[in-house]
């Protein structure tokens, strides 16, 4: 199985009908638009920059509007419900824009009204904090004083008493009242000559005093908190009136997702526009299109005002790459671009890799209790949170790996670690329990036959990689360093197995390998000397494969790691044996345990089985660095776009 | 005078010290302390970066939150062996340790994971550190950066397996 073939698809066109060019491009939702060079000063980059902006802005106008409505709306946000069907196109026509722009200006300019009231409230309750301890004062607060009299309203700390005031003021034409007294201020009304102010003034400053400040008020005190509270109430109704009014909006939610997505699918076109090159009077575009879509391609553009051309990449191109596999290999695809894609053209080992990753993840977390839990969770959780194909994908492969498990955990005697057998101890002491329930071997028990299975997982995975070496080598038509460079070693390997077997034949079938590994390793060197050399070297290959398989021998660690943990857990959890609250305590202890233990020994299985694909697997054939295939789409953040 | 004090100190220290059974307990205990050091600091630092880049980009919380999670699995191990001790040496099943060679080899058998598990968390925890940083530039390559944060991790595994399988079957039998 190759890599997808690709067609390449040269586009000329007017200028005037790049608009149009881009939408039917993006309807087409399978041309992978690539960013055109530009060979000529002549030619420069098609400017779309005025349209991105206007989009962008709307966009954002949309989604600040959105904001509020899903606080009022009992839908979820995007994740947890079945996407929208719609016709853009219908929805274009009906008017649908306009209509949702003026629910979001709408929207926006309540939304900017609840904030002032906000702010207006917040100065009101703190103006409302200072009136307070004046409620008393007769005068209004704006009142300063006769001609020749001074009014000074403020505070001083309590430790300043009317005999320290008195001692402070008494070189001057001054008179006070204490209005109000707090725990730590005292407020106080000072009424001095109009010409001593200034000197009454400094000397109150000394002793802590602080000016109050009522602004522009007028009136007295008690007038401003009556009209002051009053105002509250009204801005407490208005702020009512534009919640209610957003609420009201909140049945638009709908209406400005898809608003959303037109726009979004219109900053798609315009995107895919920045990617052309243009002359004065004329557009070219360079793009992919995979050759099963090639009819379709071309049927669309047919009836386009274009000239257009679908060819075969040459050598030259930097071809995009896309996997295609079958239901089951799907599922890994997004494991192989994890590490890098295949070279265009190159060998796609996904299905292989899945299934070794399968057995490989199973043999780690070798569980049927676990693996239950993965399937139920890998194929039911994408169908019931209706997840987006790329996740859904994801959870599918931890679906597969979790019916492995099962096998697996059938073999290893893995149920939840231990768990039958915890239970037995505890409620029925008069049954000896079995000492496991494995079938072959208990990784816990006898270890190391577990560790000699994971280790010949190892070498059939390694001796895997190897053939698909031979296979891509002999294919190519290079027969003979698929022989020499692969046969060889398998005879070797042979050889050193028959010599346990049966050490007379062994022993010359290793010899032979040897030899015609040093003879034959160094066939490409032209340099005579160095020719035994690259032979010599040509047997190093011997001690990586040692290394390799070494590597598996984390199949046991994780295994062991993973079902230890668990029995740990049972055994803690099957120690309170008190009537109900030991089974309360039980199935708590079960649960948290053992969704712990789940979720990390996934997290190592995932990982080390990644691990063991890309370096050990990979490392035997693999060609990397394809560039992801990524056609041009239309926007689906909420809806799922269906045109006629 | 002196040296029936030091003769007493030494009782002491024979009685109470230096027998099989407080040896492997020490070990088991090590084994669970050290490892748990390693990953506590490793998971922490992690974490550090991590609420940085939460910062920025809380949705980036999921692809973090892995590699937050991979160093803390040494302590887990360590746990694993020290429980086995505890499973063998008669506390939860199993008979207390005869003499201290016994309880020499339980110490010892501890150390691998012990050891290992302490380094190679808080070099793992470097790792994916530094692997959070990345996030942050690139979300696509988060994925690069949980393999490369779990090749430290199979030096732990391989210190795990030493010490599980000599403290699961010592040779005088438990």
């Amino acid at each position: 199985m190759s890599t997808c073939v690709m067609k390449r698809l040269d586009v000329w066109a007017c200028r005037s009908d790049a608009v149009t060019l881009s939408e039917k491009l993006i309807r087409l939702q399978c041309v992978d638009v690539e960013v055109t060079p530009l060979k000529d000063d002549d030619i420069t980059r098609f400017d779309a920059s005025e349209r991105i902006r206007d989009c962008e802005k709307r966009q954002q106008s949309v989604e600040s509007a959105l904001e509020p409505l899903y606080r009022y709306s009992n839908r979820k946000k995007k994740n947890g419900k079945r996407k929208l069907q719609t016709d853009p196109d219908d929805f274009v026509k009906a008017g649908g824009p306009a209509d949702a722009q003026r629910i979001a200006d709408g929207i926006i300019s309540r939304k900017e009204e609840l904030e002032a009231l906000e702010k207006e409230e917040t100065t009101i309750i703190s103006f409302l904090r200072t009136l307070e301890p004046w409620r008393e004062y007769e005068y209004p607060v704006d009142f300063s004083g006769t001609e020749s009299t001074k009014f000074i309203l403020g505070a001083v700390p309590v430790t300043v008493t009317d005999d320290v005031l008195d001692e402070r003021l008494k070189d001057e034409a001054a008179a006070y009242r204490e209005v109000y007294s707090s725990a730590t201020m005292r407020n106080m009304v000072f009424i001095s000559a109009a010409r001593d102010a200034p000197s009454v003034l400094r000397r109150l400053n000394m002793c802590g005093f602080v000016r109050a400040d009522f602004g522009e008020a007028s009136g007295t005190a008690a007038e401003l908190i009556r009209k002051c509270s009053e105002r509250l109430k009204e801005i407490e109704k208005e702020k009512t009136d534009s919640d209610s009014m957003i609420r009201e909006s909140a049945k638009n939610i709908e209406v400005l997702e898809t608003y959303w997505d037109v726009i979004g699918t219109e900053l798609a076109e315009a995107r895919l526009r920045e990617r052309l090159a243009a002359t004065k009077n004329c557009v070219i575009l360079r793009g992919w299109v995979p050759a099963v879509r090639e009819e379709k391609t071309a049927a669309v553009l047919e009836k386009t005002d274009c000239a257009y051309e679908l060819s075969d990449p040459d050598e030259n191109d930097n071809v995009p790459v896309k996997l295609e596999n079958n239901a089951f290999a799907r599922n890994f695809e997004w494991v192989v671009a994890m590490y890098s894609l295949p070279a265009y053209g190159t060998y796609d080992p996904t299905f292989i890799m899945g299934i070794c990753y399968v057995i490989l993840f199973a043999l780690m977390l070798a569980d049927v209790g676990y693996g239950l839990l993965l399937v139920l969770g890998g194929f039911l959780a994408p169908k019931i949170l209706h997840l987006p194909e790329s996740t859904k994908r994801a959870f599918n492969m931890f679906g597969f790996c979790g019916i492995g498990s099962i096998i697996t955990g059938v073999l290893f005697g893995g149920y939840f670690g231990d768990l039958p057998i915890a239970i037995m101890k505890t409620y029925f002491p008069e049954v000896t329990p079995p000492s496991t329930l494995a079938l072959v071997v208990d990784p816990v028990l006898d270890p190391m036959t577990f560790l000699i299975i994971g280790l010949a997982a190892g070498v059939i995975h390694l001796l895997a990689g190897q053939a698909v070496n031979f296979a891509i080598l002999w294919r190519e038509g290079r027969k003979i360093d698929a022989v020499c460079d692969v046969g060889l070693v398998w005879v070797l390997y042979a050889g050193i197995a028959l010599l346990i077997i049966s050490p007379d034949v062994g022993k010359w079938v290793l010899i032979s390998a040897v030899a015609a590994l040093i003879i034959t390793g160094g066939r490409n060197e032209k340099n005579w000397l160095k020719k035994p050399v690259k032979g010599l070297l040509a047997l190093y290959g011997l001690i990586n494969f040692g290394s390799d398989v070494i590597s598996y021998a984390r199949i046991l660690a994780i295994a062991l790691s993973g079902t230890v943990l668990a029995q740990v857990f049972n055994i803690l959890a099957t120690m309170v044996t008190v009537p109900v609250v030991g089974q309360i305590v039980m199935i708590v202890i079960l649960l948290i345990g053992h969704v712990l233990n789940l979720a990390l020994s996934a997290l190592s299985g995932f990982v080390h089985t990644s691990r063991l694909q890309y370096i050990e697997f990979f490392g035997k054939f693999y060609i990397d660095g394809g560039r992801p295939y990524s056609p041009m789409l239309p926007s689906s953040r909420y809806t799922e776009p269906k045109y006629n | 005078m002196e040296s029936t004090i030091s003769m007493t100190l030494w009782d002491l220290l024979g009685k109470f010290l230096l027998n099989g059974q407080v040896l492997a307990v020490i070990g088991a205990a090590l084994a669970a302390i050290l490892p748990g050091f390693g990953s506590a600091k490793a998971v922490g630092s992690v974490g550090e970066a991590l609420d940085g880049l939460m910062s920025e980009d809380p949705d980036k919380f999921g692809k973090g939150f892995l590699l937050e999670a991979l160093p803390a699995t040494q302590g887990l191990y360590g746990v694993i062996v020290a429980f086995i001790v505890i499973t063998k040496v008669g506390v939860l099943g199993g008979t207390p340790v005869a003499n201290i060679e016994q309880g020499l080899y339980y110490f010892f058998a501890c150390m691998p994971i012990a050891f290992v598990g302490y380094y190679s968390a808080i070099r793992q925890g470097r790792v994916a550190s530094a692997g959070v940083a990345t996030i942050a530039k690139r979300p696509d390559a988060s994925g690069k950066c949980v393999i490369a944060t779990a090749m430290v991790e199979l030096y732990a595994l391989f210190a795990l397996i030493v010490s599980f399988v000599f403290v699961f079957f010592p040779p005088f039998g438990a």
